[in-house]
Formats: structure tokens, C-alpha cells, sequence
């Protein structure tokens, strides 16, 4: 922590929590009230720490985040400029129940039980409006988020019953289907016949394939072949899958091969992946384009980066786009793509993160451990 | 640049693309049809379906030289370094020489142009991996850069062709042979190719006592280089 600028108080007088209180009340707790300057990333405390201060932000912003489901931080809520947080904790006597860190450099500044006492007797009325008013407001604004957050766990385990009921309904027929199919090629010689039977066939793997996805994303669970392949093995398997298409559609392919060294993936699904992503950026360029592909090395990582010239996502579906069912501009898919890609990479110990920018394209990067040879 | 001018290179651009394309197919169809030949027991008189088929090989191979002399593609059959070229004179009289099993990695995104290769060098006693594409040829390469002693890539192919897979592998190993194939290449890339130590390169159609003739000698002028290095090296 650095020693704090001159109007950090100012600042923190201007706190919705001290709207219509004069300064001159504001002067006396001035002594009182502990001035943080943050980093980004500074944490003021962690769940289950006990709360004993009131915190103002006076600039930058705030993270409250609770630890989840698999130990990844879920973000509650973000406390902006002229806004406090730690009131419950304060107030009730307990323990933190989420972790607070600044998501920017930020100014703070903490305010002790005794201190909001203080205040509170010196500017009573206005104080307690102004509290009950915005914990009210806080209220409404987290049980928003606890809604949406519900939608989206109703969704995923709707796609684990259906994607359950969808499995056993469809194996039946495939039996049928691949059964019939044998029966045909056993009984004819007919060489066109035997080439439509394999056909056939080859469909209905694709089918068991994609239900196995389905049922493999709903699970949660993915269970992964893991082996070492190059970058250059694993760019030829992406090149027969997907990769050729791209000259018939008018889209330049680019290169940056900065790490052509091993990956330790599952072949068969981690390109299967890509190549979706992929085909979410042919179906992007509908005119032609440029797709890049860019593999490097960064600190033991392999950064693998898919990036177009598309159309681009729309700034306010960003945000989203990483969950179950979220479709974009797109009339077929199963809306599990992004969400398969990220539950295949966090299976891989890796990231995937996306960038775009609307009418003008759209990165993917992938983040992987570099396997130890 | 004029439109006129715009058409006209687009034009260029276009036929070199068909030249290059029909010369694949010729390739092909000669190869095949020599080997049907080769094992070829039908009625007395059917050889002249043969030579039927050959004139017509032939008057194809003349009209698609004609497109690539207009799209200025080389006119060369084959370019080696002038040292390989005796020797390639002397592999051509003697044949594929079988002393010790040397092995070749061929890269051609056509599956039925690797299948040929394939059958002429192994017969020639060769020790032959294929590649569909540049990728795995890499792929293949990277694992052991020691692993092959020829490297034969066509030059044509979708999304990274011969000279991008050829500079790539000269990245991994500077002293690895590389010859190329084509049906179409143009005469100033060839050149700056063959100075970035390209190998050889073969003309798209060729026949197969052609090719092993190429790949023989610079295995041969390779061998006898490693050697020298190898004893000059012990002394």
C-alpha cells in the first residue's frame, strides 16, 4: 500500500452512504477513518475472515467473489466508486461470507465499528435513510444475480435429464439402424450399395459421437485419452477436419507457429473442439476472410489463439457466450459449442478466454500447462 | 494497375492453376496406365490400346506444356545442382542402386499420386513414409530429423504448399534434402527455392525411371558429402 493522495477523503466524502451530510460533521471522524490504497488484485479480506470495519470506495472498484463449485472464484457482485461493502459482517458479528479484491487500483477507506457509531449519532436520520436505502438497492441487485444464477443451473441440469432421456430414446433406433445396415451389406454385392451402407454407418457414429458429447458435457465429467502430439500433428488432424474447407469459402489461412513443439491432449476431442471453434469463424466470414492461427510459448504455458475477421459478437452477449445454449446469429448447432470448448479445456488444466470486437472479428485463446517431457 | 492488366494476371493466375492441376492428372493416368501394363495379360494384339493410350498421354502432356509456357511457368522437365547432374546420368543407365535401404518421405496431399510414388520407390528397394499434407510431414520429421534421407514434396497443396513445407523442415534441419514436385512452378520461384538449398526438382508428369534416377543421385551426392565430413572429421 502506498500512502494515499490528498483527496482521497474528499472522495470518500462524497459516498452515497454520506449523501446530505455536511462536511463539517464529515471533518470530525476524519482522524478515524483508515485510507487503503489497492492494487489490482489486493485483497481487503477473504471469506471467513471477521469483519470489523465498514469499507467506502472512493475510486476503482471492488470484487466480491465466493468460492464455487470445483474451487473457481464465481464473482457476486462489484462494488463501484461511491459505493461500501463489509456492512453485513460488521453489523451481524460474523464472519465474511465472500472475499473482497480490488479489480483495479483502487482507493478505500475503512471505517471501524466505534467510528460508525459515531456517525450514526452525529447525523442520525440521514444515515439511516441512506443505509436502509441502499442495502434495499444491494438486495434487489443480488437477488438478480441469484436468479439468473439459478436459470443457469436450471438449464444445465435440464440438459442433464434430457441429454439422459435423449441417449436412451435414440439407442434403440441406432441399434436398428446399424443392424439393418449390416444385414444389406451381408446380403449384397452390389458395390454402390455397400458404399451407401458405410455411409450410413459413418452417420450414425457422427450421431453416437454427438449424443456422447451431449451427455459427456451434462455429466460435467469428461473423461480424457490424454497423449503427446505436436503442434504440427495435431494442425494436420484440424486440417482434414476442418482447416480444407476454408479456401472453397474464400478465407485466407495464416499461420504464426511460434511453438511447434508437443501437446498433451485428448486427440480426437481436443481437435474436435478446435475444429468447432473453427467452424464458428467460417460461419462468421460468410463473405471470406483471414483465420489465424497462432501457437507460442509463455511462461510454460502454450498459448494456442484462433482469431477471424468476422462479424464479431455483440458487446452485451459476451458475457454470456461461454454458457449452455447461447446461440449467436446461428440458425443450427446445439448451442453447446463454446461451452463444450470450455469444459474440454478446463479437462485439459487449461483457460479459454474470448475477445471481439463487433463488426470486425474475434479471438479465441487457449491456454495450456507445457507437458513435461 | 490497369483492368485490362488485372484480368490478364488473373488470367495467368487462373491457367497456372489448370496447368498445374492437369499435369497432376496426367501424372496419374500415365503412372497407372504403365503399370497395368507392366502386369497387363490380355488377348494377343491388345498392346496396341497401350500404345494408344501412351500417343494420348503424350498430345496431353504437349497442350498442358503450351499452358504453362503461357502462364510463365518453367518449361524445365527437371533442375539439379550442376554437380548432380552426371551422377543423375549415370543413375539413370544403372538404375536404383540397393547397397544399403535409404528411406524417403513422400508429402502430396493427392492420396492416389502417393500410392504411386509409394509402389515405384519401394519397389526400387526404398524404404518410403508418406505424408497427406505439409503438416504431417513436419509432424513426421520433427519426431526424428535423422529419420529420412530424401524428402519428396509436391508443390501444390491447400492451405501450406511445398516451398512453405520445405522452408519449415529446412528450419528443423538445415542439412535435410528436399526435392520437389510439380505441375506447375514458376521459373523465378524454382530458382530462389534452389538457392535456399532446394535439392532437385521434378517436372509433373514424370516417369518413374525419372524420378528414382533424381532421388538417387542426390541420396548418392549426399552419402558421399557425409562420408568426406565423416572422415575428415575422424582425421
Amino acid at each position: 500500500m502506498t500512502s494515499a493522495p490528498a483527496n482521497a477523503f474528499a472522495q470518500l466524502c462524497q459516498n452515497r452512504l454520506f449523501e446530505g451530510i455536511g462536511a463539517k460533521v464529515l471533518e470530525r471522524i476524519r482522524p478515524d477513518v483508515n485510507i487503503m490504497q489497492l492494487k489490482r488484485g489486493d485483497v481487503v479480506f477473504k471469506e471467513g475472515d471477521l469483519g470489523d470495519s465498514l469499507y467506502l470506495v472512493g475510486e476503482g472498484s471492488i470484487k466480491i467473489s465466493k468460492q464455487g463449485r470445483g474451487g473457481r472464484q464465481e464473482v457476486l457482485d462489484y462494488i463501484q466508486t461511491g459505493n461500501f461493502f463489509g456492512e453485513v459482517a460488521l453489523l451481524g458479528g460474523q464472519p465474511h461470507s465472500a472475499m473482497a479484491s480490488a479489480a483495479e487500483p483502487t482507493v478505500l477507506g475503512a471505517v471501524k465499528e466505534e467510528t460508525f457509531q459515531h456517525i450514526l449519532e452525529l447525523a442520525p436520520s440521514r444515515l439511516h435513510m441512506n443505509f436502509l436505502r441502499l442495502i434495499t438497492e444491494r438486495m434487489r441487485s443480488v437477488n438478480s444475480h441469484f436468479i439468473t444464477e439459478i436459470m443457469r443451473s436450471e438449464r444445465l441440469s435440464l440438459v442433464g435429464s434430457m441429454a439422459n432421456s435423449i441417449i436412451h430414446d435414440l439407442k434403440n433406433p441406432i441399434c436398428i439402424v446399424r443392424c439393418c445396415s449390416d444385414l444389406i451389406a451381408s446380403e449384397t454385392n452390389d458395390l454402390r450399395l455397400r458404399e451407401l451402407t458405410s455411409m450410413l454407418d459413418g452417420a450414425v457414429d457422427g450421431m453416437l459421437a454427438m449424443t456422447q458429447e451431449l451427455l459427456d458435457y451434462a455429466r460435467g465429467s469428461t473423461q480424457l485419452n490424454k497423449q503427446l502430439i505436436s503442434v504440427w500433428g495435431m494442425l494436420d488432424e484440424l486440417n482434414q477436419q476442418s482447416l480444407r474447407l476454408l479456401p472453397g469459402k474464400n478465407i485466407h489461412f495464416v499461420k504464426h507457429i511460434r511453438y511447434d513443439g508437443n501437446l498433451e491432449i485428448d486427440r480426437a476431442r481436443f481437435v474436435r473442439m478446435l475444429s468447432s471453434l473453427i467452424k464458428n469463424s467460417r460461419e462468421a466470414m460468410v463473405g471470406g476472410g483471414i483465420l489465424t492461427i497462432t501457437t507460442d510459448l509463455v511462461q510454460d504455458q502454450v498459448v494456442l489463439r484462433i482469431s477471424d475477421t468476422g462479424v464479431g459478437i455483440p458487446p452485451e452477449i459476451l458475457p454470456r457466450l461461454f454458457e449452455p445454449f447461447m446461440t449467436h446469429g446461428k440458425s443450427s448447432g446445439t448451442g453447446l459449442g463454446l461451452a463444450i470448448g470450455r469444459s474440454v479445456v478446463e479437462a485439459h488444466g487449461g483457460k479459454i478466454s474470448l475477445s471481439s470486437v463487433y463488426g470486425s472479428g474475434t479471438t479465441i485463446d487457449i491456454r495450456l500447462p507445457k507437458p513435461r517431457e | 494497375m490497369s483492368e485490362s492488366h488485372r484480368n490478364k494476371s488473373q488470367e495467368k493466375n487462373h491457367n497456372s492453376k489448370v496447368a498445374s492441376e492437369l499435369n497432376n492428372l496426367i501424372q496419374i493416368i500415365s503412372g497407372t496406365s504403365s503399370l497395368i501394363e507392366n502386369i497387363w495379360e490380355g488377348r494377343p494384339g491388345s498392346e496396341k490400346y497401350f500404345e494408344m493410350l501412351r500417343a494420348s498421354i503424350e498430345r496431353a502432356e504437349q497442350v498442358t506444356a503450351q499452358l504453362v509456357a503461357q502462364a510463365g511457368g518453367t518449361n524445365r522437365k527437371r533442375l539439379l545442382p550442376s554437380d548432380l547432374e552426371q551422377r543423375f546420368d549415370e543413375a539413370l543407365i544403372a538404375g536404383a542402386p540397393n547397397q544399403r535401404k535409404h528411406s524417403i518421405l513422400v508429402v502430396d496431399d493427392e492420396p492416389m499420386a502417393l500410392e504411386l510414388l509409394h509402389g515405384v520407390l519401394s519397389d526400387a528397394g526404398y524404404e518410403v513414409a508418406v505424408a497427406q499434407s505439409g503438416f504431417e510431414s513436419l509432424d513426421l520429421f520433427r519426431r526424428d530429423t535423422q529419420a529420412f534421407d530424401l524428402i519428396l514434396t509436391d508443390l501444390s497443396m491447400p492451405l501450406m504448399d511445398g516451398e512453405e513445407t520445405f522452408e519449415r523442415l529446412r528450419q528443423m534441419s538445415p542439412t535435410v534434402n528436399v526435392v520437389l514436385m510439380a505441375g506447375f512452378v514458376d521459373s523465378g520461384r524454382l530458382e530462389k527455392m534452389m538457392n535456399n538449398g532446394l535439392s532437385g526438382f521434378v517436372g509433373k508428369p514424370f516417369a518413374p525411371v525419372e524420378i528414382l534416377a533424381v532421388v538417387t543421385s542426390v541420396i548418392s551426392a549426399a552419402d558421399q558429402k557425409e562420408g568426406t565430413s565423416g572422415i575428415a572429421a575422424a582425421v
